[in-house]
C-alpha cells in the first residue's frame, strides 16, 4: 500500500516536470504532501513576504510563493486535466504564471512581452516531460514523439505570431489613431469589438487653429482682423503647422489637410476652416471636418450716436468690449461653430481659389459670394443693394454707426450665431455636390 | 513601442482565415506527398503540417521583420489593405499591382524553398533508416576510397548514390507540386470570397 503510494508519488513527478517538484522528489515526500499543500506554501510565504522588514527577503519569499504557485497549479492541473475538445491545456494555464513570473512583476507590467511569450513558454513546459526518461534521466524522445514536439513548437509559434500581430494592429491604431473613425467592416483581417470611442485628429486640429485664430485677431481692430483674413492663404502652412505643434504628435499628421475659404456676410466673414483626411479609410473620397467661424465686426460705440448699435452689441451679448471701447475703431469678435463632417468631393480646389479675393475690393467680390450664402440672405430683408452698403464700414473705420444702415449688420450676426451652426454644413455641401 | 493604447480591434477574422488556409493546405499538400512519395497517410499529414506550419511562421517573421522599414507610403498602404480590404490614393497607387505581383511570385518561391528546406530538416531530424544526404553518401564515399575491395563498394556506392539522388529529386518536385497545389486552391478560396462580396 505504501509501496504503491510511493510509486504513485513517482509517477505524478514524472509528468510534474518542474524544478521544484524535481528537487521534491529527492526528498521522500511525506504523505501530506499534496498540491494543496504547495498552494497552502505559496499563500505563507506571500503573506510573510508583506510581513518582511528587509527587501531581499521580500523578493525571496515573493519569488518563493511564485514557485510554490506555480508548481502547486501545474500539480493540480495534472491531476485534474482541463481539457478542451481533448487538449489538454494544463501548460498554457502554468505557462501563463510563469510568464508572469519572470515579465509580469514590478510596476510596469509589459503585456506584450508575456502574452507573446505565453505560448511559447507553455510549449517549454508541455514538451519536457518528453526528455525524462521513467528514472528522471534525460533522454532523447522517440521519432513519433520528435514529430510531436516538432508540430507543437510550430502551433505555438504561430499563435505567438498571431498575439504579436495583435499588437502591431494597436502600434498602428496608435499612430494612426483617425483610422478608428472609420469602421473595419471590410477588413479580412480585424475585427472591433464593441464600439471604439474616437474622435478624429482633425477635430482637435480645427480646435488649435481656432484657437489660433482667436489669439491672433479676436479683440484686434477690424483692419487687422480684415488684412490678416486677407493674407490667411499664405498663413495657413504655418497655422496648421503651429496647431500640430500643440498636439501630440502622431505619424498620421501628414494625412490632415487644413483648407479655409473666407466669405464675406455683410460686413462681416464668415471663415469655412476644414480637416480634410486624406488617408486610408472606408470611404473612396477623402472625408472631411468643418467649422464657420464669424468673424464680425463689434461697434465699439460712441453713445449718442447710434442707439440701435448699442442695443445690437448688448444683444449679441458683447459686453466687456462694449465698456472698454472708448474709441471709435470697431474690434473683431470670432465665434466658431460646432465642428461637423462634411461631405467632400475631388472638385473642391476652384472654390477655395474665389475665397482669397473677398477682403481686398470688398463691394465687387460680395455679389457673387451671396448665391452661397442662401439661409444669411434671408435673413437679411435686401439683399441685392444692402451689399455694397455694408462694406462701408470695412473700408474706412471711420465711420462705424454712422449710417442707419449699420444697423443691420450688427443685428444680423445677433440672430446669426443660432442659425450658422445649422446651415454652415448644408450651405457647404450644397455647391459641393452640384458639380 | 511603449505607449501603444490597447483597443478592442482583434486580428479575429484574419485568425479564422489563417486557420482555414492552414488546413486546406495541410491536407492538400498531404495528398500530394501522399501520391508522389508513397508514404502512409498519417505521414504525409504530419509532414505536410509540419512544413505548412514553419511557413506560415518564417512568412509572420519576415513580415515583423520587413514591416517597420518600409517606406511610408508603402507601409500605409499595407495598412489601409489589412483595416479597410481595399488600397487608397496616395504615390504609391500606381506600382501597387506591380508590387503584389512580384510580392506574390515571391512568395510562392520562398514558401516553396522554406518547405523543402523543412522536409529535408525534418527527415534528417526523424532520421529513417533509409535517409542519408547527398553529402554525407559522399562523404562516407570518399573514406571508403582506401579500403579494400575498392571496385565493388564503389559500384555498390554508387547505385546507392543515384537512389538518394533519385529521392531528393522526387522530394524536390513533390515538394514543388504540392507547394502549386495548395497555392491554387487557396487562390480559388479568396477569389471565392470576392465573388461572395459582390454578389
Amino acid at each position: 500500500m505504501v509501496n504503491g503510494m510511493v510509486n504513485l508519488f513517482k509517477n505524478t513527478f514524472k509528468q510534474t516536470s518542474q524544478t521544484v517538484g524535481y528537487t521534491f522528489n529527492r526528498v521522500k515526500p511525506p504523505r501530506s504532501f499534496s498540491w494543496q499543500m504547495l498552494l497552502l506554501l505559496s499563500v505563507f510565504s506571500w503573506v510573510l513576504s508583506l510581513l518582511a522588514e528587509a527587501n531581499w527577503l521580500s523578493h525571496f519569499l515573493t519569488n518563493g510563493a511564485w514557485l510554490f504557485l506555480i508548481s502547486g497549479v501545474n500539480w493540480a492541473l495534472l491531476e485534474n486535466p482541463v481539457r478542451i475538445f481533448g487538449l489538454n491545456l494544463g501548460p498554457w494555464i502554468t505557462g501563463a504564471l510563469v510568464g508572469l513570473f519572470l515579465f509580469g512583476q514590478g510596476e510596469s507590467i509589459d503585456l506584450q512581452i508575456v502574452l507573446v511569450l505565453w505560448p511559447l513558454i507553455s510549449t517549454a513546459i508541455a514538451i519536457f516531460p518528453y526528455f525524462l526518461s521513467k528514472d528522471l534521466q534525460l533522454t532523447v524522445p522517440n521519432t513519433k514523439a520528435q514529430q510531436q514536439i516538432v508540430l507543437l513548437i510550430l502551433i505555438n509559434l504561430t499563435l505567438s505570431c498571431w498575439i504579436q500581430f495583435y499588437f502591431n494592429i494597436q502600434r498602428w491604431l496608435t499612430q494612426y489613431p483617425s483610422l478608428l473613425v472609420s469602421n473595419f467592416s471590410a477588413s479580412a483581417f480585424v475585427l472591433s469589438l464593441g464600439d471604439v470611442d474616437a474622435t478624429p485628429r482633425g477635430v482637435s486640429l480645427l480646435e488649435q487653429t481656432e484657437a489660433l485664430i482667436i489669439n491672433e485677431i479676436d479683440g484686434k481692430p477690424w483692419s487687422y482682423a480684415e488684412r490678416w483674413l486677407f493674407q490667411i492663404d499664405n498663413n495657413l502652412p504655418e497655422l496648421r503647422a503651429d496647431a500640430l505643434d500643440r498636439l501630440l504628435e502622431a505619424e498620421e499628421d501628414h494625412f490632415w489637410n487644413l483648407q479655409e475659404d473666407v466669405d464675406s456676410a455683410g460686413a462681416n466673414y464668415e471663415l469655412n476652416l476644414r480637416a480634410i483626411w486624406t488617408g486610408p479609410g472606408t470611404l473612396d473620397q477623402p472625408y472631411a471636418l468643418q467649422e464657420t467661424c464669424e468673424i464680425r465686426q463689434t461697434q465699439s460705440v460712441t453713445a449718442p450716436a447710434a442707439p440701435g448699435a448699442v442695443a445690437g452689441a448688448i444683444a449679441s451679448g458683447d459686453n466687456s468690449n462694449l465698456s472698454t471701447a472708448a474709441n471709435n475703431t470697431p474690434m473683431t469678435e470670432v465665434v466658431c461653430s460646432e465642428i461637423s463632417e462634411v461631405p467632400v468631393e475631388p472638385a473642391e480646389p476652384p472654390a477655395p481659389a474665389v475665397a482669397p479675393t473677398p477682403s481686398a475690393p470688398a463691394a465687387p467680390t460680395t455679389a457673387p459670394m451671396t448665391p452661397n450664402r442662401v439661409p444669411p440672405d434671408a435673413l437679411m430683408p435686401t439683399p441685392p443693394n444692402s451689399a455694397p452698403t455694408p462694406t462701408a464700414p470695412g473700408l474706412n473705420n471711420a465711420a462705424p454707426g454712422a449710417s442707419p444702415s449699420a444697423v443691420p449688420p450688427t443685428t444680423a450676426p445677433a440672430t446669426a450665431p443660432t442659425t450658422a451652426p445649422a446651415t454652415g454644413p448644408v450651405n457647404f455641401g450644397e455647391p459641393a455636390s452640384t458639380p | 513601442m511603449d505607449d501603444i493604447t490597447l483597443t478592442t480591434v482583434i486580428p479575429l477574422p484574419m485568425v479564422l482565415f489563417q486557420t482555414l488556409f492552414l488546413l486546406v493546405a495541410i491536407i492538400v499538400e498531404a495528398m500530394v506527398l501522399r501520391q508522389n512519395l508513397r508514404w502512409p497517410r498519417r505521414i504525409s499529414l504530419e509532414r505536410s503540417a509540419t512544413i505548412n506550419l514553419l511557413a506560415v511562421t518564417v512568412g509572420w517573421m519576415l513580415f515583423f521583420l520587413i514591416e517597420p522599414i518600409l517606406p511610408p507610403g508603402l507601409r500605409e498602404q499595407v495598412m489601409s489593405f489589412i483595416f479597410f480590404d481595399r488600397f487608397f490614393a496616395n504615390e504609391w497607387s500606381g506600382s501597387l499591382a506591380i508590387w503584389l505581383v512580384g510580392a506574390g511570385i515571391v512568395a510562392f518561391f520562398l514558401t516553396f524553398f522554406i518547405k523543402l528546406e523543412g522536409l529535408t530538416l525534418l527527415l534528417r531530424l526523424l532520421k529513417p533508416p533509409d535517409f542519408q544526404t547527398r553529402a554525407q553518401i559522399l562523404a562516407e564515399e570518399s573514406s571508403h576510397k582506401s579500403a579494400t575491395g575498392r571496385s565493388r563498394s564503389r559500384k555498390l556506392r554508387q547505385s546507392q548514390f543515384n537512389l538518394q539522388y533519385q529521392q531528393e529529386r522526387d522530394r524536390t518536385n513533390a515538394v514543388l507540386r504540392a507547394n502549386a497545389a495548395s497555392f491554387t486552391v487557396i487562390l480559388i478560396l479568396l477569389l471565392l470570397r470576392i465573388v461572395l462580396q459582390e454578389i
